[in-house]
C-alpha cells in the first residue's frame, strides 16, 4: 500500500517536472546563456571590437555619467506617473465593460484594443502633428482661450514629458483591459449569485470578491507594465527623440545609442543593460512585497 | 439611477474610444490621400487609394511579407501557448520550493533589455548556421516568460477540486491537462493567443539582426524600408502600415467571442 | 477538440513547410521568389553564363531603393563578372545591422558591399578594424573631391569608394525674395547678418524664411565645414569652447529661434510639410533635399539655388557638405576582390554611370572626371531653366575638406544636450565647457 502511494507522489513530482520542462529549457538557452555572455561583455572596456577586459570600471563609469542619471531620472518618472493611470484606468474601463446589460460592448471593446495594434510609425506622426505648435490641441486651446500663445508640446521639457505619458496611457491601456477583462470572466458566475442572494450590494461585491480574485492578475500586469516602461524606447524615440536636449530620454535610448549611434562601446551599455535589470528586479520585488500586504 | 449609471458608462467609453479610434481613422483617410497632402494635413478622403496600393504593391514586396510575417505569427503562437501553459499550469498545481525558484529566475530573463542579448544570440545562431533561417526567430520565442507568467497566475482561478476529482476518476495528469484545464480556460487562452500573436507580428529588432535576405524580412521591416526613404511617400507607407495593422484587428475579432464567455451574472 | 486537432495540423504544416523553404534558402538558392523576375533572372544568368564561367552574386546592403539600390542596379549593368543582390533595410536598421554582424566577429554570412553614411565612417573604422578592405591599390583616390578622401581615410589608409555627395546649397523660392524686395543677384555668396535680414523682409509679407526645429542641430554641419572646422579636432578632442564657429552658429540658431520669421517643424514630416506646402522661402540643406523640393510639382520654376551664406569667422567660405555616403567592401567577405574590381570599373572609373545617376536621379557623385558629362550641362525647368548640376559641381570641388573625426555623434549629443539651456538664455561659454565633459564622458573607452 505504500509503495504504491509512494510510486503515484513520486511519478505526480516527474510529470510536474516534465511539464515545465520545455519553456524552462528554452528560456535558458535564448535567454539566459546570451544574459551571462553580455556580463562578461559588461566587464570589458573599448571601443567597438576592440574589447579588453577591465573588470567593474563600466559600473564605476556609470556613477560619474551625467547622462545615465538623467535617463534613470526620466524612465522612473514615466513609471510611477503613467503606471498607476494606465492601470487604473484599464480596470475601470474592464469592469464597465463586463456588464452584460451593456449594449455595444463589442464595439467599445474593440476601439479601446485598437491603439495597441495601431502602428508607432503611423499615430507617431499623428500625434506630432496634432500636438504641432500649429496643430490641433493647441488651436483649440488659443479658441477656447484657455492660453494666449501655443504651447510648444515637444520642444518644452516638461510637455514633451507629458506627451510621452499621455502617447503611453492611450497606446497601452486597451492591452491591460483585456488581462482584466479576461480575468473577470474566469470568475464562476455563481459566486456572484450567492453573494447577491445574501443581499451584498454591487459595490460590495465589487469590493470583496472581484478585486481580491483579481489580485494575481493586478500583480502580473504591474509587473509587466513596470518591465515595459522601465525599457522604454520605441514612444521616446519617435515621438520627442529624446529631446529637448536630454530631457525625455530613457535608459533604453541611451543604451542603443551607446551601441549603435555613437562609436560603439559595447561593455558599457552591457553594464547599463545590467542595472536596468537589477532596478528592475528590485521593484518587482518591492511590488511583491506590497501586494503580500494587501 | 439604473439608467443614469448605464449613461454614465457610455459616456466615459465612448469619449474613451473616439480619442482610441481615432488615429486610426486618420490613417484609413490618409490612405487614400497621396503623400503631399498627407504631410500638410489634410483630413478628408481623396482618390489616391487605388494609386497608392499599386504603387505600394510594386515597391515593396508586401504580399510576400505579410505571409512570412503569418506564418511565423501562427507558428510562434501555437506553440509558444501550448509550452508556455503547460509550465504555467505546472507551477501552480505542483507547487514547490524549487520550481518557485526556477519561476522567479524565467521571470527574470524578461526584465533584462533585449539589446544586452543580440550580439551573443547572433553569435549563437551564426555557429549552428541558422541566421537567415526563420528557426532563428521562432525558436527563442517560444519560451515567452510574460506568456509563462501570464497562464500562472489565471491558474490561480481555476478550481482545484475539479483536478482532484479527475484524478479519482482515474485521469492521467497529462489527459487533465488537455482535456478538462484547456477546455476550461478558454477565454485564458483566447488572450493568451491574441497577446502571443501580436508579440510575434511586431517583433522587429531581433528579425531585422537574424534575416539577411528581403525575401524572408518580416512585414514590419518591410514596412519600415518604405518610411526610410529620405523622401517617402506616405501615401505607399500608409498602404504597409494599414495591411500590417489589420491582422491583429481580425485576430481580435475573431477571439473576442472567447471573452464574451462566462457571463458574470447580474452584478447589480 | 476537433477544432484544436485542426489548428495543430495547420501549425504542422506550415511549420513543416517553412523549415523546409529555410533549408533551401541557407543552400543559397533563391528558388522562391516570385514568378517573372526569377525567370529573367535565370535568362540573364544564362547569358551571363555562356559568356563567363560564373556570375558571382555579391550581395550589397543599403537604404533606400529607389535611390542606392538604383545606384547598385545602373552600376550593375555595366559590370560583366558580377550580379547585385540589394539587401534594402531602413537606414538606421542598415547601420545597427552591421554593426552587430561586425561586433559579434562572425565571418560567415557577410555581405560583400555596405554603404554607410560618411559622418559615420570614421567610427566603423576605428571600432572594428580589419573589417574593411583597404582601397588605396584598388582606386585613385585624387580622381574624387578631394574633402571626400579625408573622409573615408583611416590613420593613412583609404578605405571606401566614394558615392554621394551632400555639396550644400542655399535652396530659394525666386517669387518670395522678389516679393521681399530682393534679386537673384542679392541672393548670392550672403553672410548670415545678410540672410537673418532677409528673414525680417520676408516676414513683413507674411512668408516665413525657413523652417526651424530646436531639438535638431545638424545645420551646424554645414556651418562648420564651411569654416574649414569642425565639433572636434585631429586628435579628437572636443573643439567646443575655443571654437569661433561653433560660437557663431549656436548665435545664428538662437537668433532663428528667437525670431518671428521661422517655421517650426520638429520632425522630418513637418518639414517636408512646409516645403511642399509653400510655407518657406528658403532651405539650407546638402543638395539632396532637391528630390524633397521637387515633389511639389506646383511650384516648378519658382525655384533656384545659390551658394549658402558664409559665417563671418576667418576662414569663411560660402561652400559646404551635409551627408552623402559611400560603399565599402568587407573584408572577410566570400568575394571581396570581385566587390572590390566592381566598385573601381563603375563607381570609381565610369563617367557613363554618374550620367546616368544624374539624369535619372539626381544622384550627383564626386567623381571629378564626371564633371564634363552632358549631364551636367542640363538645364532644369524646376529651377528656372538654371544649370543646376554644373553649378553644384562647381562647388563640389570647392568644399572645404574637414576632418570629422570620429565622434561626430557624440559632440552632437553634448552640444544638444545644453542647447535648451542656451536657447533659454544660459552663458554659451559655460554651457559649452559642461558640453565639453560630457562629451569626455561619451567618448571615453
Amino acid at each position: 500500500m505504500v509503495r504504491f502511494q509512494l510510486k503515484t507522489k513520486e511519478k505526480k513530482i516527474l510529470i510536474g517536472w516534465s511539464m515545465i520542462l520545455l519553456a524552462a529549457l528554452f528560456i535558458i538557452v535564448f535567454s539566459y546563456i546570451p544574459m551571462v555572455q553580455a556580463f562578461f561583455l559588461s566587464l570589458k572596456t573599448g571601443k567597438g571590437a576592440n574589447l579588453t577586459f577591465d573588470g567593474f570600471s563600466n559600473y564605476k563609469r556609470m556613477l560619474g555619467d551625467a547622462t545615465f542619471w538623467v535617463t534613470i531620472k526620466n524612465t522612473l518618472f514615466y513609471a510611477i506617473v503613467q503606471i498607476p493611470v494606465m492601470l487604473f484606468l484599464a480596470l475601470l474601463l474592464a469592469t464597465f465593460l463586463n456588464d452584460p446589460g451593456l449594449k455595444g460592448r463589442g464595439i467599445y471593446r474593440t476601439c479601446i484594443f485598437l491603439p495597441c495594434v495601431t502602428s508607432l510609425v503611423s499615430y507617431a506622426i499623428l500625434f506630432k502633428n496634432i500636438f504641432a505648435v500649429d496643430g490641433l490641441v493647441n488651436n483649440l486651446l488659443i479658441s477656447l482661450q484657455v492660453i494666449d500663445s501655443p504651447i510648444g508640446f515637444v520642444t518644452d521639457a516638461f510637455w514633451a514629458r507629458v506627451i510621452i505619458i499621455i502617447a503611453l496611457v492611450w497606446r497601452h491601456t486597451g492591452y491591460y483591459m483585456i488581462f482584466y477583462l479576461s480575468a473577470m470572466q474566469n470568475i464562476d458566475g455563481s459566486i456572484y449569485e450567492a453573494a447577491q442572494l445574501d443581499g451584498c450590494s454591487g459595490r460590495q461585491q465589487f469590493l470583496k470578491i472581484t478585486v481580491p480574485m483579481l489580485k494575481p492578475i493586478v500583480f502580473l500586469t504591474s509587473v509587466m507594465a513596470l518591465n515595459s516602461t522601465l525599457q522604454l524606447f520605441d514612444e521616446v524615440v519617435n515621438l520627442t527623440n529624446g529631446g529637448p536636449g536630454n530631457a525625455t530620454r530613457t535608459i533604453s535610448e541611451y543604451i542603443y545609442d551607446l551601441s549603435f549611434n555613437y562609436v560603439p562601446s559595447y561593455g558599457y551599455s552591457a553594464a547599463i543593460s545590467y542595472v536596468v535589470f537589477l532596478i528592475v528586479v528590485v521593484l518587482t520585488l518591492v511590488q511583491k512585497g506590497v501586494m503580500k500586504e494587501r | 439611477m439604473k439608467k443614469i449609471n448605464y449613461g454614465i458608462k457610455h459616456i466615459v467609453l465612448s469619449v474613451v474610444s473616439f480619442i482610441s479610434i481615432f488615429p486610426f481613422i486618420w490613417m484609413l483617410i490618409s490612405i487614400t490621400n497621396y503623400s503631399k497632402d498627407i504631410t500638410m494635413g489634410k483630413l478628408t478622403f481623396g482618390y489616391a487609394l487605388i494609386d497608392n496600393v499599386t504603387k505600394a504593391f510594386a515597391t515593396a514586396d508586401i504580399g510576400r511579407a505579410f505571409w512570412n510575417s503569418t506564418q511565423l505569427a501562427v507558428v510562434i503562437t501555437i506553440t509558444s501557448l501550448i509550452v508556455c501553459s503547460l509550465a504555467g499550469y505546472a507551477f501552480v498545481i505542483f507547487p514547490s520550493k524549487g520550481k518557485n525558484i526556477i519561476f522567479m529566475v524565467l521571470i527574470a530573463s524578461m526584465m533584462v533589455p533585449f539589446a544586452a542579448r543580440i550580439i551573443p544570440m547572433f553569435r549563437m545562431f551564426a555557429s549552428v548556421n541558422l541566421l537567415n533561417n526563420y528557426l532563428a526567430i521562432i525558436l527563442p520565442a517560444i519560451g515567452a516568460p510574460f506568456l509563462v507568467f501570464y497562464f500562472k497566475q489565471n491558474t490561480h482561478a481555476f478550481p482545484v477540486e475539479t483536478i482532484q476529482a479527475a484524478r479519482v476518476d482515474g485521469c492521467k495528469e497529462y489527459q487533465i491537462f488537455f482535456k478538462i484545464f484547456m477546455p476550461m480556460m478558454k477565454s485564458t487562452y483566447a488572450s493568451a493567443a491574441i497577446f502571443a500573436f501580436m508579440a510575434s507580428w511586431n517583433n522587429y529588432m531581433w528579425p531585422l539582426i537574424a534575416l539577411q535576405s528581403n525575401q524572408k524580412f518580416t512585414l514590419p521591416l518591410t514596412v519600415s524600408n518604405l518610411a526610410a526613404g529620405f523622401n517617402p511617400d506616405y501615401g505607399i507607407i500608409m498602404v504597409g502600415i494599414v495591411i500590417s495593422t489589420l491582422p491583429t484587428v481580425l485576430v481580435f475579432f475573431l477571439l473576442q467571442r472567447q471573452f464574451v464567455e462566462g457571463v458574470i451574472g447580474s452584478v447589480k | 477538440m476537433r477544432r484544436k486537432s485542426w489548428v495543430l495540423f495547420f501549425a504542422l504544416v506550415l511549420s513543416v513547410s517553412m523549415i523546409a523553404g529555410c533549408s533551401r534558402g541557407v543552400e543559397g538558392d533563391d528558388t522562391d521568389v516570385t514568378g517573372d523576375s526569377s525567370s529573367e533572372q535565370d535568362a540573364k544568368d544564362q547569358v551571363q553564363n555562356e559568356e563567363q564561367e560564373d556570375a558571382v552574386e555579391l550581395t550589397v546592403w543599403g537604404w533606400d531603393a529607389a535611390f542606392n539600390g538604383l545606384a547598385m542596379e545602373e552600376a550593375d549593368k555595366l559590370y560583366e563578372g558580377a550580379k547585385i543582390n540589394f539587401v534594402e533595410m531602413g537606414k538606421a536598421d542598415c547601420l545597427q545591422k552591421i554593426h552587430t554582424t561586425l561586433a559579434s566577429g562572425v565571418t560567415t554570412d557577410l555581405p560583400d558591399i555596405v554603404i554607410i553614411s560618411d559622418l559615420a565612417v570614421q567610427g566603423y573604422l576605428m571600432a572594428y578594424p580589419g573589417a574593411f578592405k583597404p582601397m588605396d591599390a584598388v582606386i585613385d583616390y585624387d580622381t574624387f573631391a578631394k574633402y571626400k578622401k579625408d573622409m573615408l581615410s583611416y590613420e593613412g589608409v583609404g578605405y571606401g569608394v566614394p558615392f554621394d555627395t551632400g555639396v550644400a546649397g542655399l535652396f530659394y523660392r525666386t517669387d518670395y525674395i522678389e516679393e521681399a524686395g530682393y534679386t537673384q543677384e542679392q541672393m548670392q555668396d550672403l553672410t548670415w547678418d545678410e540672410y537673418l535680414a532677409l528673414g525680417e523682409k520676408l516676414a513683413e509679407n507674411g512668408k516665413l524664411l525657413q523652417t526651424y526645429n530646436s531639438n535638431d542641430i545638424s545645420e551646424f554641419q554645414i556651418m562648420l565645414q564651411s569654416a574649414g572646422t569642425w565639433y572636434t579636432d585631429s586628435s579628437g578632442q572636443a573643439n567646443f569652447s575655443e571654437n569661433a564657429a561653433l560660437k557663431e552658429s549656436i548665435d545664428i540658431f538662437k537668433r532663428l529661434n528667437d525670431s518671428g520669421f521661422v517655421k517650426i517643424a520638429s520632425d522630418w514630416t513637418g518639414f517636408t510639410g512646409a516645403i511642399n506646402g509653400g510655407e518657406v522661402a528658403c532651405v539650407i540643406r546638402g543638395s539632396w533635399i532637391s528630390s524633397v523640393i521637387k515633389a511639389g510639382e506646383d511650384q516648378s520654376g519658382l525655384w533656384k539655388v545659390a551658394p549658402i551664406p558664409r559665417l563671418s569667422v576667418e576662414g569663411a567660405t560660402n561652400k559646404s557638405n551635409q551627408g552623402g555616403s559611400s560603399w565599402f567592401v568587407l573584408a572577410d567577405s566570400k568575394n571581396a576582390d570581385v566587390a572590390a574590381d566592381f566598385l573601381k570599373n563603375t563607381f570609381a572609373s565610369s563617367n557613363e554611370l554618374y550620367n546616368t545617376l544624374l539624369t535619372e536621379k539626381n544622384i550627383m557623385g564626386t567623381y571629378l572626371p564626371a564633371a564634363t558629362v552632358e549631364a551636367y550641362g542640363a538645364e532644369d525647368p524646376f529651377f528656372g531653366n538654371m544649370k543646376v548640376n554644373q553649378t553644384l559641381a562647381t562647388w563640389l570641388s570647392e568644399i572645404p575638406a574637414v576632418d570629422t573625426g570620429v565622434y561626430t555623434a557624440e559632440a552632437q549629443a553634448a552640444i544638444l544636450a545644453v542647447m535648451p539651456g542656451i536657447l533659454d538664455g544660459d552663458d554659451v561659454q559655460s554651457a559649452l565647457e559642461a558640453a565639453n565633459d560630457q562629451f569626455n564622458q561619451m567618448v571615453q573607452e
